[in-house]
């Protein structure tokens, strides 16, 4: 569980570092004038997808790590054996 | 390890065909270098926007011959079995040369203004920017696809039994031609049709060749380290994974000011800044395939080119193209020599150099050259990457003085005032280009006369060193784990002063004082030192992996296991 709560935050803070990279030039609402909620829906989606890519990203590379260290264990008993 | 199924030999026609291709766009490449530095070079014969279309055009296909012939040569060690229809893949070969040829005469067409214009169709050349090719080229392209995905997904058992090597490759086959159709029609709404010029050129690159690539590297380290086939179908499984999703909505960047709506900047963005997390992953893939089980490196040349591809993907495809992807330094870098500086790294880097180091590995194999002279592959790649990077540097720097010239103090773009600032950068091109066709000629030269030439001499060891060699320093010990991601943050910390640098161009001391101070000093530390810690870790890499070789005996090069697979 904190390590879930680890991967989340991290997720979390660097998507918030490219959101703020990643503001419209333009700065302001004009392409839907009439509806700020529609931007903000557009935002907050955006947001949250991208939070989820970077969580995975942070789950897949751990278990490349973890295979690695079970294949580095399995050569080295191998090696003894042999 | 032998020839196993006859059908692999198929790929040797490709190959070759690649290195030819190769040499011709390096030299429209030198071509175009020298007539950016005097426009009249051969003004009138071979005017600048034909012959950059032709390297551009050329590029795409040599590097596809390197695809082919890579798939060629694994589908069957992937099947277990004989690939089929071998008369359709030399049909392919026949076609693809006919599609060269035509390309190749079409495309001077533009120069007299020839469009060939039939049935509201431009059959004989198109013009939009990479995709050139006339309508006729672009059906034998789709025909040609069609061939390679049917080949590959009939030589394929059945799906039931398919591991995600075969799943990359089948999906990635099988995408490259539905890709294709985006570009196939003519939209009389150049805004409308920008969206699906984008579709080919962004989705080809990063939602089809980065699968194929990801597969390919991954089945390459397989068969030359006898990596784990489970562990490397984890890295191509969750490679293509993040790859389509952070790229697919990413594709967004090249919406920005194209006059398509404005509400993509946001979603552009911030997905474009997570597609460089496969390439990472791709990154600590390798160093862990490579360093895993501490096997010699059999084959150097071979994975020379596999680790520049890993490499200059992470920072061609991955940094560069990071930094000007978010909407606020994309407004300043897009069209501008910034962006040549990432696509020239990114697409010979990740593209190119995987297709060389599968001739490499796939060639000796083909001419039953048990034990080859290395030396002049690893000549080869050290003059292409230095001269790659020195191409990008040169792009790079000399792009933020025309962002500075051009953008800022809104002098002329095609008269002299650009040309003048960019001097020294114009003339930096052609001398790091003259160090990559060199290399270029060399890797062709060594490919096509391999086993053709003398053995290695007596006293060489297989790689071409004197048999015994201590090493005075202490660079060729082995690459942790820690060190690797050392140099992995120095490249990023680069690649952040860079995204700074573009940046401080919306500062209104740069934008309205016209002050150049700030961006020229992030541009002048964030590139060339990104290029340099680059070099220095692929050497670093390389050396740790070649103490290895001179550590063990190796009495027989490539000594390979397809079984495994």
């Amino acid at each position: 569980m904190t390590q879930r709560i680890t991967d989340l935050t991290l997720s979390v803070l660097a998507c918030v570092a490219a959101t703020l990279l990643s503001w419209p030039f333009w700065r302001n609402f004009e392409y839907w004038p009439e509806s700020h909620l529609a931007w903000w829906i557009y935002f907050i989606t955006g947001f949250v997808l991208a939070v989820y890519v970077f969580y995975v990203f942070i789950g897949s590379l751990r278990i490349l790590f973890l295979h690695d260290t079970q294949e580095q264990a399995a050569t080295t008993v191998k090696d003894k054996l042999s | 390890m032998q020839i196993e199924f006859q059908t692999q030999r198929l790929s040797m026609r490709f190959f070759m065909l690649m290195l030819v291709l190769f040499v011709i766009q390096v030299g429209y490449g030198l071509l175009l270098s020298v007539q950016q530095t005097d426009p009249t070079v051969l003004a009138g014969v071979m005017n600048f926007n034909v012959a950059r279309a032709e390297h551009l055009n050329l590029g795409i296909l040599w590097i596809l011959c390197g695809f082919i012939g890579a798939i060629l040569f694994v589908g069957p060690l992937l099947a277990k079995r004989e690939m089929v229809a071998p008369w359709l893949i030399k049909l392919l070969f026949y076609a693809l040369i006919v599609i060269v040829v035509w390309n190749f005469f079409t495309l001077r067409l533009a120069q007299v203004g020839i469009a060939g214009w039939w049935h509201g169709q431009p059959w004989l050349q198109q013009g939009l920017e990479y995709l050139e090719a006339g309508r006729i080229a672009g059906i034998l392209v789709l025909v040609g696809f069609a061939i390679l995905a049917y080949v590959v997904l009939r030589t394929f058992p059945p799906v039931r039994q398919w591991n995600e090597i075969h799943w990359g490759l089948g999906l990635g086959v099988s995408a490259l031609m539905a890709v294709w159709v985006f570009g196939l029609f003519y939209v009389a709404r150049l805004d409308l049709q920008e969206y699906f010029r984008w579709f080919v050129v962004h989705y080809w690159v990063e939602g089809v060749w980065e699968v194929i690539h990801i597969t390919l590297v991954g089945f390459l380290l397989v068969l030359m380290f006898k990596v784990d086939v489970k562990s490397v179908g984890f890295a191509v499984f969750w490679g293509v994974a993040l790859v389509w999703l952070s790229g697919l909505i990413g594709n967004a960047h090249h919406y920005f000011w194209i006059g398509t709506p404005a509400f993509w900047q946001f979603w552009g963005s911030v997905f474009s800044a997570l597609e460089p997390l496969p390439l990472v992953f791709c990154f600590w893939h390798i160093y862990l395939d490579a360093h895993v089980n501490k096997r010699p490196l059999e084959n150097a040349p071979a994975f020379y080119f596999i680790l520049g591809s890993v490499v200059l993907e992470q920072i061609g495809a991955g940094i560069l193209g990071f930094s000007m992807t978010f909407a606020l330094t994309n407004v300043w870098s897009h069209g501008t020599w910034v962006t040549p500086g990432h696509g020239h790294l990114a697409l010979f880097g990740t593209f190119g150099m995987l297709g060389i180091a599968a001739a490499y590995f796939a060639v000796p194999i083909m001419r039953k050259v048990t034990n080859y002279d290395q030396r002049l592959g690893k000549l080869g790649f050290w003059l292409v990457l230095t001269g790659m990077l020195g191409m990008a540097f040169a792009f790079n720097v000399g792009g933020t003085v025309q962002i500075y010239v051009y953008r800022i103090l809104g002098l002329d773009w095609f008269g002299g005032d650009v040309a003048r600032a960019m001097g020294v950068f114009k003339l930096l091109l052609p001398l790091f280009g003259v160090v990559f066709a060199i290399g270029a000629l060399v890797v062709a030269y060594d490919l096509i006369t391999l086993g053709r030439r003398l053995a290695v001499p007596a006293g060489m060891d297989a790689h071409g060193g004197p048999a015994d060699v201590h090493p005075a320093t202490r660079w060729s010990r082995p690459l942790s784990g820690f060190e690797a991601g050392i140099w992995l943050l120095m490249m990023w910390v680069f690649g952040t002063i860079i995204t700074l640098g573009l940046l401080s161009f919306n500062l209104p001391r740069v934008r309205v004082a016209g002050d150049p101070t700030l961006p020229y000093l992030l541009a002048g530390i964030g590139y060339p030192g990104l290029m340099l810690v680059t070099l220095l870790f692929v050497w670093r890499f390389l050396a740790s992996m070649e103490a290895r070789a001179s550590a063990a005996s190796t009495p027989s090069l490539l000594r390979v296991l397809p079984a495994q697979a």
